[in-house]
This record gives C-alpha cells, structure tokens and sequence, in this order.
C-alpha cells in the first residue's frame, strides 16, 4: 500500500532529548555511574571547580553519546515487518512483524509540546525490551506510520480470521467517536476511583509531621474543643451528623488528588473507532493516543468501587496479555470512565470485532455456594471467642469482637456477590466485597481450563472452576460440577479448533 | 428458567452443535495415565534430605545444652513433621496422572485440592523438557507446557520416562505448529518459526 516508509529513514535530530532523557535515565537507574560524581564533591565541598568539570563532561558525554544514537537509528516498514537498526558498537538489528505488534501509543511527553512533536511507541507480545520507541516525529507523520502499521496488520488478518468483518462493517476506514467525556465526568471518575492507598500515605506523613503537643495547648484548638461541646455533644444526633460531615470533607478532600490526576491525565477523554482498532486520546500534561486492536482484548471487566455504586457509574478495562498493558508503566489497561449502565449499553453493540459477542450488562447472575462462606467463615469469631472464654470481656477483647463481626460480614460480603453466567459464548463473573464487578470472559480467549475439588466438595457435587486466560486466571469458587463442567467444555470446545492468535 | 445459559442466541451464533450433555465425557472423566512409578522412588530418595535436616537442629540442641524435656518435644515435633511432609509428598506424587488427547493435554494432581487441568494444543505456546541430576539418574524429565502471559507454565509433568518426554514434546510442538500454521496457507511455512520467536521472548520474560 504505502511505499512511503520502505526506505530505512533517520528519525528527526529533536529525538535527541529523548535519546538524551533515555540516557540519563540509564544513568541514574545504574548508579555507580554517579558514584564519581558524588565522590568528588563529597571530597572537595560540592562548590569544588572539579565538580562543575565533572558535570560538563557529563553533559557533554551524554548529548554526545545521545547524538550517535541519533545518527545510527534507521527504522523502515516492509514486507509485513518494522525493521529498526541501531547502535554503534553493539549493533541493534531489531524485525518486528506486524501481526506481532500489540499496540501502537502516542505519546506527547512534555519536552515535545513546544515542538508538536510525537513519540509513537510499538509494543509487541513479548518483552518489554522488545518495545520499539520512533521518537520525535510530527503529527502527520505519526498518524501515517500508525496508519500503516495496523492496515499491512488489517490485510494479514482479513486474509484469513476477519474476512467477514467487511461485509458487515460499511464504515471501514472511516473513523467513528464512540466515546467521550467531559470535565465534569472526569471529576466524578477521580472521586469515585480515589485510591484509598494515596488516602493513608499522605495523611499519615502530614499527622506524623505535626507537633501534637503544641497543638494541644493552641488556642484555636481548644476554641474549637469548646464549640463541639457546646453546640454538638449535646445531642446523639448531631453527633452522628457531625462525624459524618467530617468523614465526607476528608475523603473530599483527599478525592482533589485524584480528580487532579484524572483531569491532567486524561481530559479531554475521547474514545474512536477506526476498522478494528479503538484509539483513546486524551491528557493534559502529556498527550496520550493508544490504540488497541480490539482482537487483543482478552478480557473486558466493569468495575464499580463503592463510591461508584452510589453514583451509579462503572469503569469499563480492556485487559490484555498480561505484561503487555497499553501503559506499560503503570500497568494499567486501556479504560472508559464515568459509564453509565445505558451507556455501556449502548456502546457494547459498537465494539462488535471483540472476541465477547454479549452486547447487554447482566443484572442478575447465579451465586456460588454457600460452603464457601462457612469455610472461611469460623476462623475470625473463634479467635475472638475463645480469647473472651480465656480471659473474659475487656475492652481488648471487645475489639476483637467486633473486628470478627466486620471479618464476618466482609466475607458474607463477598460470598453474596460471587457469581457466574454462561450466555453462549462468554461467561460473565460478578465479584466484589463492597464494590462491585463484572469480568467479562469469551470463552474462546481461554488457555486452560482447570476444575479444583476438595474433598468435601467432591461430596457435594461442587467445583471450583479455574479459566485461564492471557490477561492472567479467573476463579469461580464453589459451583455445581455440572456448571462448572459445561463452562469449561464450551471453552474446550471453542478453543480445540480455534485455530487463529488469540494473543 | 434455567439460570445459565439464559439467552443462548447472539447474532452471530457459534457454528457448531451443542452436545446433548449426557453425550459429553467431560475433560474431568477421561481416563488418565500415572507417572512412571519409578518417579514415586525418585521422591522417596528426595525426602532423605530430611535427614540431616533433623539432626542438625538436634545436635545444635544439644550444643546449647537444651533441657531434656525441650530436647525431646523438640525432636518429636520435627520428626512428625519430616513424616507427615514425606508421607503426603509420595501420597500427592502419587495422584498426578496425565493424558494426551487428540485437541488437549490433561493433567490431575493434588491431594486435598484435587485438580483436573486441560491445556488445548492451538494455546499451547512453547514445551520444555528439563532433567535434574535425580531424574538423570532414574532416566526421566519434567516436561513443561507454556501458554500465553502468565509466564509461568501451565501444566508441569515431572516423572516421565525420557524416551517417552522427547517423542511427546515433539507430538506437542506439531500439533501447536500445525494449529497455528492452519488456515493461513500462505504463511504456513514461515509461521512456525514467527511464533517460535515470539514464544522464546515470552517465556524469558520472568528471568529479567
């Protein structure tokens, strides 16, 4: 198709900064490169002539060194394959084949702003230093590159697996917003995802920085201690209501972190379609553009954490073979956030090309046993029940009480919400505890199939059905054999004549 | 209403007839094959390690001049123990069976988590075959079953007889090659070796 790119051709000399990033990067992850660094200045005072020589050269090896990587970096596309040739003394001669490649980012790191600048980042199924980085190079260009490699990619496959697609997809070529989100759904996506981990590192290193002591004897405090007894301890009620309003203005509070990072990170969030590929854009700091051929998705889970059930939102995560996350770093999946139940109605049809055929968010789903909770069930109330035989009721073993009592009813929790169902070709898995989540499995993206039974199980007819899957193993504890039986033959049934890349 | 299987037609509906289930032989009724017995004298040698394993602990006792009665509980706990670990180690060698199918690999194992795994051929991503200097001696291999992602294998075999592991890994690796190569007429000559590639760098991932 294009002949444009057949040519082994140089990236632009901007690449330079990010040759140069990488390097320092290398640098600082290898340390003891630093070490002579630090030593000098350590031996002379670090306002030493000696270190300002030092970090000159160190400069002037870095960008040196940069620029020779610049000058040896030819990447090309034919013949179904990116060839990348690099390095000047350990020569680099890399041949990714297109239907290998995983995904194709682009990404706008900052440095590249001024410029309009792109990196386009190839990831394939394999490790990460396989990842192929063409830096520097403009918009145009980009979207050309991008273009091609998923099109050589696209006649690959429509040779043979997706020659049908074509029939029913008139829009081929065309590319159809499917997705896309406003600031206000963003803040809501950054307060109902608010990371309960950021929630205890920051407020436990600002309450360890503060003197409690002063504050104790400071005269806003005890205003305040006066006001509470005045005006709130006088009745239940407006205590519950007082507690309360502080719990929210904390959790408000610290939400303003995520909200941030949603907005910065993803804003404006747009969700496209172009053949069979979804591209996400977005991102105010760096401009992000991942793209992700919708056969690669090996699993597709909404998830809702607690805050998001009150508001009735759920985030939808495209998960692929694992290590091979569209954001490699963070390890996280490509996502949709702030979806409504309508609205992942309406969009599942939209996505058809994805190995799940259920186009409808299930309501109801068929729960595991019962036996499940009992197993796990004892351990936390015998503890605290036998501590209480021993050395009887105290405020010790009242703790303990009541924290069985929470165990208990998180496990009950989670026992209620654990379900399945099979309809025809994908099986859907609820899980949750206080949040809740819908794993979303075709059944043709299964490696392995294993059914687990403990004797007691085997006694009662029931299974835990194990799907493994290339985004990593989903569990279905404590099910009737039977049921456990016809998911996994479906699956074999389905997987033993599949015989295209599932990968 | 049956719960599951609640709307069984989609549009594009599966080309194949569902089976009646009482036609079904399920992957978890299939008749399997044992280890070579020989593996359950390869485990009972390996738990000898347990020897100096418990006088160690006994002469360092000793050593620091523990009190008899400590000595003795001391001894019988850790002698119980090397028991009860020895026992259920030849017990649980001797539940893992296997069996090759004509579209799967199936594997049983387990004592009191009694596991029926199946690995169907076009997932099968890479085979290995390694041999510790015990199973050289008793004249075996572990074979190894690789898919997709996880980077940890599938299915591990350990006790086969080592004519038998080659003869199965090269059956294994043609009907994976075969899988893979199918449909695409064109390519079938050069696909094996692509997916080779791939599959190298998948399974070094873990090692980096």
């Amino acid at each position: 198709m294009s002949k444009r790119f057949e040519q082994w051709a140089a990236l632009s000399p901007w690449s330079i900064i990010s040759f140069s990033l990488g390097t320092i990067k290398l640098i600082l992850n290898n340390g003891y490169a630093l070490i002579p660094v630090v030593y000098t200045g350590w031996q002379q005072g670090f306002n030493s002539p000696w270190v300002i020589v030092v970090l000159a050269a160190t400069v002037i090896a870095v960008f040196s060194f940069s620029s020779l990587q610049w000058a040896k970096y030819r990447y090309r596309l034919q013949e179904d394959k990116l060839g990348i040739r690099q390095g000047l003394i350990f020569k680099k001669n890399h041949q990714i084949p297109l239907n290998k490649i995983q995904n194709v980012r682009l990404v706008q790191p900052l440095y590249f702003r001024p410029m309009g600048l792109y990196s386009l980042v190839v990831e394939t199924a394999g490790s990460k230093k396989d990842e192929a980085v063409l830096a520097a190079v403009n918009y145009r260009q980009a979207m050309q590159l991008k273009r091609a490699l998923f099109s050589q990619q696209e006649q690959a496959n429509s040779a043979s697996s997706e020659a049908a697609t074509q029939a029913d997809q008139p829009v081929r070529g065309i590319t159809t917003t499917l997705v896309t989100k406003s600031v206000k759904d963003l803040i809501l996506f950054g307060l109902y995802q608010n990371n309960l981990f950021w929630f205890s590192v920051i407020s436990g290193s600002i309450l360890g920085q503060l003197d409690w002591e002063q504050l104790e004897q400071s005269q806003i405090k005890q205003t305040i201690w006066q006001w509470y007894e005045t005006t709130i301890a006088v009745n239940i009620i407006t205590q519950v209501v007082f507690a309360l309003a502080l719990l929210v203005t904390l959790y408000l509070l610290l939400s303003l972190i995520s909200i941030a990072s949603a907005i910065l990170k993803y804003h404006p969030y747009q969700l496209a379609r172009r053949h069979d590929t979804i591209h996400r854009s977005g991102g105010l700091l760096a401009k992000q553009n991942d793209s992700l051929a919708l056969s690669r998705v090996q699993l597709i889970e909404f998830s809702q954490p607690v805050i998001g059930r009150l508001l009735q939102l759920w985030t939808i995560n495209f998960k692929q073979v694992k290590g091979n996350e569209v954001e490699q770093m963070a390890k996280r999946h490509m996502l949709i956030p702030s979806m409504k139940r309508q609205q992942i109605d309406e969009l599942m049809p939209k996505l058809n090309g994805l190995a799940a055929t259920a186009t409808v968010l299930p309501t109801h789903y068929r729960g595991i046993h019962i036996g499940w909770f009992w197993r796990r069930a004892w351990l936390a109330p015998l503890i605290a029940l036998l501590n209480t035989l021993f050395i009887g009721i105290n405020p010790f073993t009242e703790t303990l009480l009541f924290i069985a009592a929470v165990v208990t009813a998180l496990i009950y929790a989670r026992y209620r919400q654990w379900g399945y169902l099979l309809q025809a070709d994908n099986c859907w898995i609820h899980t949750g505890v206080l949040g809740q989540s819908w794993q979303l499995v075709s059944l043709k993206k299964v490696q392995h199939v294993c059914i687990t039974q403990t004797p007691g199980q085997r006694k009662r007819q029931l299974a835990t059905l194990t799907l493994g899957l290339a985004s990593g193993e989903q569990h279905i504890p404590y099910i009737p054999l039977k049921d456990a039986r016809q998911i996994a033959e479906t699956a074999l049934q389905l997987t033993q004549q599949d015989h295209h890349n599932w990968i | 209403m049956d719960p599951v299987n609640t709307t069984p037609t989609t549009e594009n509906a599966p080309n194949r007839v569902p089976l009646a289930e009482a036609a079904w032989l399920s992957f978890d009724q299939v008749a399997l094959t044992p280890v070579e017995p020989s593996y359950i004298k390869q485990v009972q040698l390996e738990n000898l390690v347990f020897i100096p394993l418990l006088i160690a602990p006994t002469v360092f006792g000793f050593l620091i001049s523990l009190p008899a009665l400590a000595l003795i509980s001391l001894v019988t706990g850790l002698l119980l123990l090397a028991l009860i670990i020895s026992f259920g180690r030849i017990r649980y060698a001797k539940t893992i069976a296997y069996a090759v199918c004509e579209h799967e690999i199936i594997m049983e194992k387990g004592l009191l988590w009694h596991k029926r795994i199946s690995l169907p051929y076009t997932r099968l991503q890479h085979v290995s075959l390694s041999q510790g200097p015990l199973e050289r001696h008793f004249n075996q291999h572990t074979l190894k079953c690789f898919s997709a992602g996880s980077g940890s294998a599938e299915i591990t075999l350990p006790g086969i007889q080592s004519d038998t592991a080659e003869s199965l890994r090269q059956h294994l690796l043609a009907k994976a090659a075969l899988n893979q190569g199918g449909p695409k007429t064109a390519t079938t000559q050069l696909d094996p070796l692509v997916d080779q590639a791939a599959v190298s760098t998948i399974v070094e991932r873990p090692h980096e």
